[in-house]
Protein backbone atom coordinates (compact mmCIF):
# COMPACT_ATOMS: atom_id res chain seq x y z
CA UNK A 1 0.00 0.00 0.00
CA UNK A 2 2.78 2.41 0.92
CA UNK A 3 4.63 1.56 -2.29
CA UNK A 4 1.49 2.19 -4.31
CA UNK A 5 0.94 5.51 -2.54
CA UNK A 6 4.47 6.64 -3.35
CA UNK A 7 4.08 5.52 -6.97
CA UNK A 8 0.79 7.35 -7.29
CA UNK A 9 2.24 10.52 -5.77
CA UNK A 10 5.28 10.22 -8.01
CA UNK A 11 3.02 10.13 -11.08
CA UNK A 12 1.56 13.46 -10.02
CA UNK A 13 4.83 15.35 -10.51
CA UNK A 14 5.06 15.15 -14.35
CA UNK A 15 1.36 16.04 -14.48
CA UNK A 16 2.00 19.15 -12.39
CA UNK A 17 4.91 20.12 -14.69
CA UNK A 18 2.64 19.89 -17.75
CA UNK A 19 -0.07 21.89 -16.02
CA UNK A 20 2.34 24.59 -14.95
CA UNK A 21 3.79 24.85 -18.47
CA UNK A 22 0.34 25.17 -20.02
CA UNK A 23 -0.56 27.83 -17.47
CA UNK A 24 2.66 29.66 -18.27
CA UNK A 25 2.15 29.80 -22.02
CA UNK A 26 -1.51 30.75 -21.52
CA UNK A 27 -0.29 34.31 -21.05
CA UNK A 28 1.23 34.41 -24.51
CA UNK A 29 -2.13 33.54 -26.07
CA UNK A 30 -3.68 36.83 -25.00
CA UNK A 31 -4.11 39.34 -27.83
CA UNK A 32 -2.60 42.17 -25.76
CA UNK A 33 1.08 42.57 -25.07
CA UNK A 34 1.58 42.25 -21.28
CA UNK A 35 3.97 45.20 -21.37
CA UNK A 36 1.21 47.33 -22.85
CA UNK A 37 -1.21 46.13 -20.16
CA UNK A 38 1.24 47.13 -17.44
CA UNK A 39 1.66 50.60 -18.93
CA UNK A 40 -2.11 51.02 -19.26
CA UNK A 41 -2.63 49.87 -15.72
CA UNK A 42 -0.03 52.29 -14.39
CA UNK A 43 -1.85 55.12 -16.15
CA UNK A 44 0.99 56.13 -18.50
CA UNK A 45 -0.55 58.79 -20.78
CA UNK A 46 1.24 58.14 -24.10
CA UNK A 47 2.54 54.68 -24.86
CA UNK A 48 5.38 54.64 -27.38
CA UNK A 49 7.12 51.66 -29.02
CA UNK A 50 10.30 52.51 -27.08
CA UNK A 51 8.47 52.53 -23.80
CA UNK A 52 6.91 49.11 -24.54
CA UNK A 53 10.33 47.69 -25.45
CA UNK A 54 11.83 49.10 -22.25
CA UNK A 55 9.03 47.60 -20.15
CA UNK A 56 9.41 44.26 -21.90
CA UNK A 57 13.08 44.00 -20.98
CA UNK A 58 12.31 45.26 -17.48
CA UNK A 59 9.79 42.38 -17.09
CA UNK A 60 12.32 39.96 -18.61
CA UNK A 61 10.08 39.19 -21.57
CA UNK A 62 12.83 39.40 -24.18
CA UNK A 63 14.49 36.23 -22.87
CA UNK A 64 13.86 32.76 -24.35
CA UNK A 65 10.55 31.06 -23.39
CA UNK A 66 12.05 28.06 -21.57
CA UNK A 67 14.42 30.21 -19.52
CA UNK A 68 11.50 32.39 -18.50
CA UNK A 69 9.44 29.30 -17.67
CA UNK A 70 12.21 27.86 -15.51
CA UNK A 71 12.60 31.08 -13.54
CA UNK A 72 8.85 31.39 -13.17
CA UNK A 73 8.52 27.79 -12.00
CA UNK A 74 11.25 28.19 -9.39
CA UNK A 75 9.68 31.31 -8.00
CA UNK A 76 6.21 29.72 -8.05
CA UNK A 77 7.53 26.94 -5.85
CA UNK A 78 8.39 29.63 -3.33
CA UNK A 79 4.88 31.05 -3.69
CA UNK A 80 6.31 34.05 -5.56
CA UNK A 81 3.93 34.50 -8.47
CA UNK A 82 5.22 37.96 -9.38
CA UNK A 83 3.41 41.20 -8.79
CA UNK A 84 -0.04 42.32 -9.78
CA UNK A 85 0.08 44.48 -12.91
CA UNK A 86 -2.56 46.75 -11.46
CA UNK A 87 -1.72 47.31 -7.82
CA UNK A 88 1.93 46.28 -7.96
CA UNK A 89 1.49 44.16 -4.82
CA UNK A 90 2.91 40.63 -4.74
CA UNK A 91 0.32 38.18 -6.17
CA UNK A 92 0.53 35.85 -3.19
CA UNK A 93 -0.33 38.64 -0.76
CA UNK A 94 -3.63 38.98 -2.65
CA UNK A 95 -4.20 35.38 -3.64
CA UNK A 96 -3.14 33.72 -0.37
CA UNK A 97 -5.81 35.24 1.92
CA UNK A 98 -8.45 34.94 -0.83
CA UNK A 99 -7.56 31.27 -1.28
CA UNK A 100 -7.85 30.65 2.44
CA UNK A 101 -11.28 32.35 2.57
CA UNK A 102 -12.56 30.34 -0.37
CA UNK A 103 -11.02 27.14 0.99
CA UNK A 104 -12.82 27.73 4.31
CA UNK A 105 -16.11 28.28 2.52
CA UNK A 106 -15.55 25.23 0.30
CA UNK A 107 -14.51 22.88 3.07
CA UNK A 108 -17.35 23.89 5.39
CA UNK A 109 -19.80 23.47 2.50
CA UNK A 110 -18.25 20.15 1.43
CA UNK A 111 -18.50 18.80 4.95
CA UNK A 112 -22.21 19.58 5.04
CA UNK A 113 -22.70 18.25 1.51
CA UNK A 114 -20.99 14.96 2.35
CA UNK A 115 -22.81 14.43 5.64
CA UNK A 116 -26.18 15.44 4.21
CA UNK A 117 -25.82 13.42 0.99
CA UNK A 118 -24.77 10.27 2.81
CA UNK A 119 -27.52 10.60 5.42
CA UNK A 120 -30.25 11.33 2.87
CA UNK A 121 -28.89 8.72 0.46
CA UNK A 122 -29.06 5.99 3.10
CA UNK A 123 -32.47 6.95 4.44
CA UNK A 124 -34.00 7.22 0.95
CA UNK A 125 -32.48 3.94 -0.24
CA UNK A 126 -33.78 2.07 2.81
CA UNK A 127 -37.24 3.62 2.35
CA UNK A 128 -37.28 3.33 -1.42
CA UNK A 129 -40.63 4.27 -2.94
CA UNK A 130 -42.13 5.24 0.44
CA UNK A 131 -43.38 8.76 1.07
CA UNK A 132 -40.16 9.85 2.79
CA UNK A 133 -38.06 8.90 -0.23
CA UNK A 134 -40.50 10.54 -2.62
CA UNK A 135 -40.77 13.78 -0.66
CA UNK A 136 -37.01 14.14 -0.11
CA UNK A 137 -36.42 13.56 -3.80
CA UNK A 138 -39.04 16.03 -4.96
CA UNK A 139 -37.96 18.78 -2.53
CA UNK A 140 -34.32 18.33 -3.46
CA UNK A 141 -35.21 18.35 -7.14
CA UNK A 142 -37.04 21.64 -6.66
CA UNK A 143 -34.16 23.22 -4.72
CA UNK A 144 -31.42 21.95 -7.02
CA UNK A 145 -33.20 23.36 -10.05
CA UNK A 146 -33.11 26.88 -8.62
CA UNK A 147 -30.25 29.00 -9.98
CA UNK A 148 -27.87 29.85 -7.12
CA UNK A 149 -28.01 33.62 -7.67
CA UNK A 150 -31.79 33.58 -7.40
CA UNK A 151 -31.77 31.32 -4.37
CA UNK A 152 -29.15 33.61 -2.76
CA UNK A 153 -31.28 36.69 -3.38
CA UNK A 154 -34.33 34.94 -1.97
CA UNK A 155 -32.51 33.85 1.17
CA UNK A 156 -30.92 37.25 1.76
CA UNK A 157 -34.33 38.86 1.42
CA UNK A 158 -35.97 36.47 3.87
CA UNK A 159 -33.33 35.71 6.50
CA UNK A 160 -31.35 38.96 6.46
CA UNK A 161 -33.81 41.66 5.47
CA UNK A 162 -37.16 40.40 6.69
CA UNK A 163 -36.14 38.45 9.79
CA UNK A 164 -32.85 40.30 10.34
CA UNK A 165 -31.21 37.13 11.63
CA UNK A 166 -28.12 36.88 9.46
CA UNK A 167 -25.69 39.31 7.84
CA UNK A 168 -26.40 40.06 4.17
CA UNK A 169 -22.79 39.90 3.08
CA UNK A 170 -19.13 39.97 4.09
CA UNK A 171 -17.13 37.64 6.29
CA UNK A 172 -17.34 39.04 9.79
CA UNK A 173 -18.41 36.17 12.05
CA UNK A 174 -19.44 32.53 11.96
CA UNK A 175 -22.94 33.70 11.12
CA UNK A 176 -21.64 35.02 7.81
CA UNK A 177 -21.06 31.45 6.71
CA UNK A 178 -24.69 30.40 7.06
CA UNK A 179 -26.19 31.83 3.88
CA UNK A 180 -23.37 31.17 1.37
CA UNK A 181 -22.86 27.66 2.75
CA UNK A 182 -26.61 26.99 2.58
CA UNK A 183 -26.75 28.09 -1.07
CA UNK A 184 -23.77 25.92 -2.05
CA UNK A 185 -25.03 22.91 -0.07
CA UNK A 186 -28.50 23.14 -1.61
CA UNK A 187 -26.97 23.28 -5.08
CA UNK A 188 -24.82 20.19 -4.67
CA UNK A 189 -26.33 17.96 -1.99
CA UNK A 190 -29.40 17.26 -4.14
CA UNK A 191 -27.10 15.93 -6.82
CA UNK A 192 -24.78 13.85 -4.67
CA UNK A 193 -27.38 12.23 -2.44
CA UNK A 194 -28.90 10.75 -5.59
CA UNK A 195 -25.58 9.12 -6.44
CA UNK A 196 -25.33 7.62 -2.94
CA UNK A 197 -28.98 6.51 -3.07
CA UNK A 198 -28.73 4.74 -6.42
CA UNK A 199 -25.42 3.15 -5.45
CA UNK A 200 -27.01 1.90 -2.21
CA UNK A 201 -30.00 0.53 -4.12
CA UNK A 202 -27.92 -1.37 -6.63
CA UNK A 203 -25.89 -2.84 -3.77
CA UNK A 204 -29.04 -3.80 -1.84
CA UNK A 205 -30.09 -5.96 -4.79
CA UNK A 206 -26.76 -7.78 -4.88
CA UNK A 207 -26.55 -11.48 -4.13
CA UNK A 208 -24.35 -10.95 -1.09
CA UNK A 209 -27.21 -9.18 0.69
CA UNK A 210 -29.53 -12.10 -0.04
CA UNK A 211 -26.93 -14.61 1.12
CA UNK A 212 -26.20 -12.55 4.24
CA UNK A 213 -29.90 -12.50 5.01
CA UNK A 214 -30.18 -16.23 4.30
CA UNK A 215 -27.37 -16.78 6.81
CA UNK A 216 -29.36 -14.89 9.45
CA UNK A 217 -27.18 -11.77 9.59
CA UNK A 218 -28.89 -8.73 11.11
CA UNK A 219 -30.26 -5.95 8.90
CA UNK A 220 -27.93 -3.55 10.67
CA UNK A 221 -24.87 -5.53 9.72
CA UNK A 222 -26.10 -5.85 6.13
CA UNK A 223 -26.74 -2.11 5.91
CA UNK A 224 -23.17 -1.47 7.03
CA UNK A 225 -21.86 -3.84 4.34
CA UNK A 226 -23.98 -2.15 1.68
CA UNK A 227 -22.92 1.27 2.87
CA UNK A 228 -19.24 0.44 2.77
CA UNK A 229 -19.54 -0.82 -0.79
CA UNK A 230 -21.63 2.16 -1.84
CA UNK A 231 -19.22 4.66 -0.33
CA UNK A 232 -16.52 3.59 -2.75
CA UNK A 233 -18.46 5.39 -5.45
CA UNK A 234 -18.97 8.33 -3.12
CA UNK A 235 -15.26 8.74 -2.35
CA UNK A 236 -14.39 9.27 -6.01
CA UNK A 237 -17.36 11.53 -6.55
CA UNK A 238 -16.60 13.71 -3.54
CA UNK A 239 -12.88 13.76 -4.35
CA UNK A 240 -13.71 15.51 -7.60
CA UNK A 241 -16.59 17.53 -6.14
CA UNK A 242 -14.44 19.50 -3.71
CA UNK A 243 -12.21 21.16 -6.36
CA UNK A 244 -15.28 21.73 -8.55
CA UNK A 245 -16.92 23.60 -5.68
CA UNK A 246 -13.64 25.44 -5.07
CA UNK A 247 -13.70 26.69 -8.64
CA UNK A 248 -17.37 27.47 -8.88
CA UNK A 249 -17.97 29.65 -5.85
CA UNK A 250 -17.64 32.73 -8.11
CA UNK A 251 -21.37 33.50 -8.22
CA UNK A 252 -21.97 32.94 -4.53
CA UNK A 253 -18.86 34.90 -3.53
CA UNK A 254 -19.84 37.87 -5.66
CA UNK A 255 -23.38 37.95 -4.28
CA UNK A 256 -22.31 37.69 -0.65
CA UNK A 257 -19.20 39.86 -1.13
CA UNK A 258 -17.06 37.00 0.16
CA UNK A 259 -13.44 38.12 -0.04
CA UNK A 260 -12.38 34.94 -1.80
CA UNK A 261 -10.88 33.63 -5.02
CA UNK A 262 -14.04 34.12 -7.05
CA UNK A 263 -14.27 37.81 -6.30
CA UNK A 264 -10.54 38.32 -6.83
CA UNK A 265 -10.49 36.47 -10.14
CA UNK A 266 -13.47 38.24 -11.64
CA UNK A 267 -11.84 41.59 -10.84
CA UNK A 268 -8.50 40.40 -12.24
CA UNK A 269 -10.09 39.18 -15.45
CA UNK A 270 -11.83 42.52 -15.93
CA UNK A 271 -8.48 44.33 -15.38
CA UNK A 272 -6.47 41.81 -17.44
CA UNK A 273 -4.23 41.31 -14.41
CA UNK A 274 -2.42 38.29 -15.88
CA UNK A 275 -0.15 37.24 -12.97
CA UNK A 276 -3.17 36.82 -10.70
CA UNK A 277 -5.18 34.88 -13.32
CA UNK A 278 -2.15 32.70 -13.98
CA UNK A 279 -1.63 31.97 -10.31
CA UNK A 280 -5.36 31.27 -9.86
CA UNK A 281 -5.42 28.76 -12.71
CA UNK A 282 -2.29 27.08 -11.37
CA UNK A 283 -3.56 26.87 -7.79
CA UNK A 284 -6.90 25.44 -8.90
CA UNK A 285 -5.32 22.90 -11.24
CA UNK A 286 -3.01 21.76 -8.45
CA UNK A 287 -6.01 21.47 -6.13
CA UNK A 288 -7.79 19.25 -8.68
CA UNK A 289 -4.78 16.98 -9.00
CA UNK A 290 -4.26 16.74 -5.24
CA UNK A 291 -7.89 15.98 -4.38
CA UNK A 292 -8.11 13.45 -7.17
CA UNK A 293 -4.96 11.70 -5.97
CA UNK A 294 -6.20 11.73 -2.39
CA UNK A 295 -9.54 10.16 -3.38
CA UNK A 296 -7.72 7.52 -5.43
CA UNK A 297 -5.57 6.59 -2.46
CA UNK A 298 -8.58 6.52 -0.14
CA UNK A 299 -10.48 4.32 -2.58
CA UNK A 300 -7.59 1.91 -2.84
CA UNK A 301 -7.48 1.72 0.92
CA UNK A 302 -11.16 0.73 1.22
CA UNK A 303 -11.56 -1.38 -1.93
CA UNK A 304 -9.68 -4.69 -1.85
CA UNK A 305 -10.26 -5.24 -5.57
CA UNK A 306 -8.22 -2.16 -6.46
CA UNK A 307 -5.57 -3.14 -3.96
CA UNK A 308 -4.99 -6.40 -5.81
CA UNK A 309 -3.35 -4.77 -8.82
CA UNK A 310 -0.65 -3.07 -6.74
CA UNK B 1 -38.62 -39.14 12.48
CA UNK B 2 -40.43 -41.97 10.77
CA UNK B 3 -43.33 -40.75 8.70
CA UNK B 4 -42.80 -37.18 9.85
CA UNK B 5 -41.95 -34.60 7.24
CA UNK B 6 -39.20 -32.11 7.83
CA UNK B 7 -40.73 -29.59 5.51
CA UNK B 8 -44.31 -29.28 4.42
CA UNK B 9 -45.41 -26.76 1.82
CA UNK B 10 -49.08 -26.51 1.01
CA UNK B 11 -50.89 -24.23 -1.42
CA UNK B 12 -47.99 -21.84 -1.75
CA UNK B 13 -48.97 -18.84 -3.83
CA UNK B 14 -46.58 -16.04 -4.76
CA UNK B 15 -47.65 -12.90 -6.53
CA UNK B 16 -46.46 -9.42 -7.35
CA UNK B 17 -48.15 -6.89 -5.11
CA UNK B 18 -48.37 -3.98 -7.53
CA UNK B 19 -49.52 -5.74 -10.70
CA UNK B 20 -51.24 -8.67 -9.03
CA UNK B 21 -49.38 -10.98 -11.43
CA UNK B 22 -49.21 -14.52 -10.06
CA UNK B 23 -45.66 -15.90 -10.09
CA UNK B 24 -46.21 -19.26 -8.39
CA UNK B 25 -49.66 -20.76 -7.92
CA UNK B 26 -50.85 -23.46 -5.60
CA UNK B 27 -47.58 -25.31 -5.19
CA UNK B 28 -47.46 -28.13 -2.63
CA UNK B 29 -44.69 -30.57 -1.74
CA UNK B 30 -43.17 -32.34 1.23
CA UNK B 31 -39.68 -33.24 2.22
CA UNK B 32 -38.85 -36.24 4.43
CA UNK B 33 -35.83 -36.46 6.69
CA UNK B 34 -32.72 -36.94 4.56
CA UNK B 35 -34.62 -36.64 1.29
CA UNK B 36 -33.22 -34.72 -1.63
CA UNK B 37 -35.83 -33.04 -3.77
CA UNK B 38 -34.76 -31.53 -7.06
CA UNK B 39 -36.77 -28.67 -8.50
CA UNK B 40 -36.27 -28.39 -12.25
CA UNK B 41 -37.77 -26.17 -14.88
CA UNK B 42 -36.86 -23.37 -17.23
CA UNK B 43 -35.83 -19.86 -16.15
CA UNK B 44 -38.77 -17.91 -14.78
CA UNK B 45 -40.73 -21.01 -13.84
CA UNK B 46 -40.70 -20.00 -10.17
CA UNK B 47 -38.02 -22.33 -8.82
CA UNK B 48 -35.94 -19.67 -7.07
CA UNK B 49 -39.01 -17.80 -5.87
CA UNK B 50 -40.30 -20.97 -4.26
CA UNK B 51 -37.00 -21.48 -2.43
CA UNK B 52 -36.78 -17.88 -1.27
CA UNK B 53 -40.35 -17.89 -0.01
CA UNK B 54 -39.60 -20.87 2.26
CA UNK B 55 -37.21 -18.56 4.13
CA UNK B 56 -39.41 -15.49 3.56
CA UNK B 57 -36.62 -13.88 1.58
CA UNK B 58 -38.48 -12.55 -1.43
CA UNK B 59 -37.86 -8.88 -2.17
CA UNK B 60 -40.39 -6.28 -1.08
CA UNK B 61 -43.30 -6.09 -3.47
CA UNK B 62 -43.51 -9.87 -3.79
CA UNK B 63 -46.16 -11.41 -1.51
CA UNK B 64 -46.80 -14.99 -0.55
CA UNK B 65 -49.55 -17.06 1.05
CA UNK B 66 -49.95 -20.71 1.96
CA UNK B 67 -48.73 -23.08 4.63
CA UNK B 68 -45.02 -23.66 5.16
CA UNK B 69 -44.01 -25.76 8.16
CA UNK B 70 -40.62 -26.87 9.37
CA UNK B 71 -40.80 -29.94 11.65
CA UNK B 72 -44.45 -29.18 12.17
CA UNK B 73 -43.89 -25.52 13.11
CA UNK B 74 -45.89 -23.05 11.02
CA UNK B 75 -43.33 -20.55 9.68
CA UNK B 76 -45.86 -17.94 8.64
CA UNK B 77 -46.66 -17.36 12.33
CA UNK B 78 -43.07 -16.42 13.18
CA UNK B 79 -42.08 -12.79 13.71
CA UNK B 80 -39.29 -11.38 11.53
CA UNK B 81 -36.87 -11.71 14.42
CA UNK B 82 -37.74 -15.35 15.03
CA UNK B 83 -37.53 -16.03 11.31
CA UNK B 84 -34.05 -14.56 11.22
CA UNK B 85 -32.91 -17.09 13.80
CA UNK B 86 -34.23 -19.87 11.55
CA UNK B 87 -32.27 -18.57 8.58
CA UNK B 88 -28.84 -20.11 8.53
CA UNK B 89 -29.45 -22.29 11.57
CA UNK B 90 -32.46 -24.34 10.39
CA UNK B 91 -32.46 -23.45 6.71
CA UNK B 92 -29.18 -23.07 4.92
CA UNK B 93 -28.96 -21.55 1.48
CA UNK B 94 -26.23 -22.22 -1.04
CA UNK B 95 -26.14 -19.65 -3.78
CA UNK B 96 -25.68 -20.00 -7.49
CA UNK B 97 -22.78 -17.65 -7.92
CA UNK B 98 -20.16 -17.75 -5.19
CA UNK B 99 -18.43 -14.74 -6.73
CA UNK B 100 -21.31 -12.41 -5.87
CA UNK B 101 -22.50 -14.17 -2.72
CA UNK B 102 -19.96 -12.59 -0.38
CA UNK B 103 -19.40 -8.96 0.54
CA UNK B 104 -16.64 -7.88 -1.88
CA UNK B 105 -15.03 -5.61 0.73
CA UNK B 106 -14.59 -8.18 3.47
CA UNK B 107 -12.47 -11.28 3.75
CA UNK B 108 -14.51 -14.51 3.48
CA UNK B 109 -13.70 -15.38 7.09
CA UNK B 110 -15.48 -12.27 8.38
CA UNK B 111 -18.76 -13.47 6.89
CA UNK B 112 -18.29 -17.01 8.19
CA UNK B 113 -17.43 -15.92 11.72
CA UNK B 114 -20.24 -13.39 11.83
CA UNK B 115 -22.76 -16.03 10.73
CA UNK B 116 -21.59 -18.50 13.37
CA UNK B 117 -21.59 -15.69 15.94
CA UNK B 118 -25.29 -15.07 15.24
CA UNK B 119 -26.27 -18.69 15.84
CA UNK B 120 -23.84 -20.11 18.39
CA UNK B 121 -22.14 -18.99 21.56
CA UNK B 122 -18.79 -20.37 20.51
CA UNK B 123 -15.47 -18.68 21.12
CA UNK B 124 -13.63 -17.37 18.10
CA UNK B 125 -11.02 -20.10 18.40
CA UNK B 126 -13.71 -22.78 18.45
CA UNK B 127 -15.42 -21.33 15.37
CA UNK B 128 -12.11 -21.24 13.54
CA UNK B 129 -11.27 -24.82 14.50
CA UNK B 130 -14.63 -26.08 13.25
CA UNK B 131 -14.47 -24.07 10.02
CA UNK B 132 -10.92 -25.17 9.30
CA UNK B 133 -11.83 -28.82 9.82
CA UNK B 134 -14.87 -28.71 7.55
CA UNK B 135 -13.08 -26.70 4.90
CA UNK B 136 -10.35 -29.30 4.67
CA UNK B 137 -12.99 -32.01 4.48
CA UNK B 138 -14.58 -30.44 1.38
CA UNK B 139 -11.21 -30.18 -0.34
CA UNK B 140 -10.17 -26.61 0.41
CA UNK B 141 -6.45 -26.97 0.85
CA UNK B 142 -5.43 -23.97 2.92
CA UNK B 143 -8.41 -22.99 5.09
CA UNK B 144 -6.51 -20.22 6.89
CA UNK B 145 -5.57 -18.59 3.58
CA UNK B 146 -9.13 -18.96 2.28
CA UNK B 147 -10.50 -17.27 5.41
CA UNK B 148 -8.21 -14.30 4.86
CA UNK B 149 -9.01 -14.04 1.14
CA UNK B 150 -11.43 -11.63 -0.47
CA UNK B 151 -14.11 -13.16 -2.73
CA UNK B 152 -12.42 -11.97 -5.93
CA UNK B 153 -9.25 -13.81 -4.96
CA UNK B 154 -10.98 -17.23 -5.01
CA UNK B 155 -12.59 -19.23 -7.81
CA UNK B 156 -16.32 -19.91 -8.14
CA UNK B 157 -15.80 -23.56 -7.24
CA UNK B 158 -13.83 -22.68 -4.11
CA UNK B 159 -16.52 -20.23 -2.97
CA UNK B 160 -19.14 -22.90 -3.57
CA UNK B 161 -17.15 -25.18 -1.25
CA UNK B 162 -16.88 -22.41 1.32
CA UNK B 163 -20.70 -22.17 1.36
CA UNK B 164 -20.96 -25.94 1.65
CA UNK B 165 -18.53 -26.02 4.56
CA UNK B 166 -20.46 -23.26 6.33
CA UNK B 167 -23.60 -25.38 5.89
CA UNK B 168 -21.81 -28.35 7.44
CA UNK B 169 -20.86 -26.34 10.51
CA UNK B 170 -24.39 -24.93 10.84
CA UNK B 171 -26.04 -28.39 10.60
CA UNK B 172 -29.39 -27.13 9.28
CA UNK B 173 -32.60 -29.14 8.96
CA UNK B 174 -33.00 -28.19 5.32
CA UNK B 175 -30.36 -27.18 2.81
CA UNK B 176 -31.55 -25.13 -0.12
CA UNK B 177 -29.15 -25.11 -3.04
CA UNK B 178 -30.26 -22.63 -5.69
CA UNK B 179 -28.65 -23.71 -8.97
CA UNK B 180 -25.32 -24.36 -7.25
CA UNK B 181 -23.60 -25.67 -10.36
CA UNK B 182 -24.91 -23.30 -13.03
CA UNK B 183 -22.07 -20.79 -12.75
CA UNK B 184 -19.34 -23.43 -12.75
CA UNK B 185 -17.49 -25.18 -15.54
CA UNK B 186 -18.42 -28.82 -16.16
CA UNK B 187 -15.59 -30.44 -14.23
CA UNK B 188 -15.90 -28.17 -11.20
CA UNK B 189 -19.67 -28.67 -11.27
CA UNK B 190 -19.14 -32.41 -11.21
CA UNK B 191 -16.91 -32.12 -8.16
CA UNK B 192 -19.31 -29.77 -6.40
CA UNK B 193 -22.19 -32.21 -6.91
CA UNK B 194 -19.92 -34.83 -5.38
CA UNK B 195 -19.54 -32.56 -2.33
CA UNK B 196 -23.31 -32.18 -2.12
CA UNK B 197 -23.76 -35.93 -2.08
CA UNK B 198 -21.24 -36.25 0.74
CA UNK B 199 -22.88 -33.38 2.57
CA UNK B 200 -26.18 -35.29 2.53
CA UNK B 201 -24.57 -38.45 3.77
CA UNK B 202 -22.79 -36.59 6.51
CA UNK B 203 -25.56 -34.41 7.88
CA UNK B 204 -28.65 -36.37 6.96
CA UNK B 205 -30.34 -33.02 6.27
CA UNK B 206 -33.13 -32.75 3.80
CA UNK B 207 -32.12 -30.91 0.67
CA UNK B 208 -33.80 -28.91 -2.05
CA UNK B 209 -31.64 -28.89 -5.14
CA UNK B 210 -32.74 -26.39 -7.77
CA UNK B 211 -31.06 -26.99 -11.06
CA UNK B 212 -31.11 -26.79 -14.83
CA UNK B 213 -28.57 -29.55 -14.84
CA UNK B 214 -30.52 -32.78 -15.23
CA UNK B 215 -27.28 -34.76 -15.11
CA UNK B 216 -26.61 -33.47 -11.61
CA UNK B 217 -30.24 -34.00 -10.63
CA UNK B 218 -30.11 -37.62 -11.67
CA UNK B 219 -27.03 -38.21 -9.57
CA UNK B 220 -28.20 -36.54 -6.40
CA UNK B 221 -31.99 -36.36 -6.15
CA UNK B 222 -34.46 -38.89 -4.73
CA UNK B 223 -37.48 -37.03 -6.04
CA UNK B 224 -38.03 -34.47 -8.73
CA UNK B 225 -40.49 -31.61 -8.89
CA UNK B 226 -40.98 -30.15 -12.34
CA UNK B 227 -42.18 -26.56 -12.54
CA UNK B 228 -43.45 -24.64 -15.53
CA UNK B 229 -44.91 -21.11 -15.61
CA UNK B 230 -45.24 -20.96 -11.82
CA UNK B 231 -47.03 -24.26 -11.42
CA UNK B 232 -45.99 -27.80 -10.48
CA UNK B 233 -46.50 -29.99 -13.55
CA UNK B 234 -45.00 -33.19 -12.22
CA UNK B 235 -43.73 -34.65 -8.97
CA UNK B 236 -42.26 -38.14 -8.77
CA UNK B 237 -39.23 -40.22 -7.98
CA UNK B 238 -36.13 -39.48 -10.01
CA UNK B 239 -36.18 -42.95 -11.49
CA UNK B 240 -39.73 -42.65 -12.75
CA UNK B 241 -39.22 -39.15 -14.11
CA UNK B 242 -36.20 -40.18 -16.14
CA UNK B 243 -37.66 -43.51 -17.19
CA UNK B 244 -41.04 -42.35 -18.34
CA UNK B 245 -42.57 -39.05 -17.36
CA UNK B 246 -46.28 -38.60 -17.74
CA UNK B 247 -46.29 -34.90 -18.51
CA UNK B 248 -45.20 -33.94 -22.06
CA UNK B 249 -43.12 -31.02 -20.76
CA UNK B 250 -41.07 -33.31 -18.53
CA UNK B 251 -40.57 -35.76 -21.39
CA UNK B 252 -39.39 -32.86 -23.51
CA UNK B 253 -36.90 -31.74 -20.82
CA UNK B 254 -35.52 -35.24 -20.33
CA UNK B 255 -35.18 -36.04 -24.00
CA UNK B 256 -33.42 -32.80 -24.90
CA UNK B 257 -31.08 -33.32 -21.96
CA UNK B 258 -30.24 -36.83 -23.06
CA UNK B 259 -29.51 -35.79 -26.61
CA UNK B 260 -27.23 -33.01 -25.48
CA UNK B 261 -25.27 -34.71 -22.77
CA UNK B 262 -24.50 -38.11 -24.27
CA UNK B 263 -21.07 -36.99 -25.32
CA UNK B 264 -20.34 -35.22 -22.03
CA UNK B 265 -21.43 -38.19 -19.95
CA UNK B 266 -19.06 -40.40 -21.87
CA UNK B 267 -16.23 -38.02 -20.99
CA UNK B 268 -17.16 -37.82 -17.33
CA UNK B 269 -17.63 -41.59 -17.25
CA UNK B 270 -14.04 -41.90 -18.38
CA UNK B 271 -12.97 -39.49 -15.67
CA UNK B 272 -14.76 -41.65 -13.10
CA UNK B 273 -12.92 -44.69 -14.31
CA UNK B 274 -9.62 -42.83 -14.17
CA UNK B 275 -10.30 -41.66 -10.60
CA UNK B 276 -11.50 -45.02 -9.38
Amino acid sequence: MLGYALKRIGAVIPLLVVISFLTFILNGLSPMDPAEVVLHAQGVPTITEDLIAATRSELGMDRPLLARYWDWLLSCLQLDFGSSYVSGKPVWSLLGPALMNTLNLTLVSSLFIIVLSIALGIVCALREGKWLDLSVRSVSFLLTSMPSYWLSALMVWYFSVKLDLLPTSGMDSHLSYVLPVAVIVIGYAGLYFRIIRSSMLSNLNEDYVLYGRACGLSERSLTIQVLRNSLQVAVSVFGLAIPVILGSTVVVENIFAWPGLGTLTVNSILNRDFPIIQAYVLVLAVAFVLFNTASDLLNTAVNPKLRKGI
Amino acid sequence: MNGMHVLEVEHLNIWEERSGRVLVHDSSFRLAQGECLAIVGESGSGKSLTCKSLMRLNRTGVRQSGFVALNGEDLSKLSDKEMRKFRGRRFCMIMQNGMSAFDPSRPIGAHLLETLGVHFNWSRAEMETRLTATMSSVGLKEPAVVMRSYPHELSGGMLQRVMISLAIVLEPDVIIADEPTTALDAVTAYEVVEQFMRLRERLGSAMIFVSHDLGAVRRIADNVLVMKDGGVVEHGTTKNIFAGASHPYTRYLVSSKQAMSRHFEQLMGDADVAKG
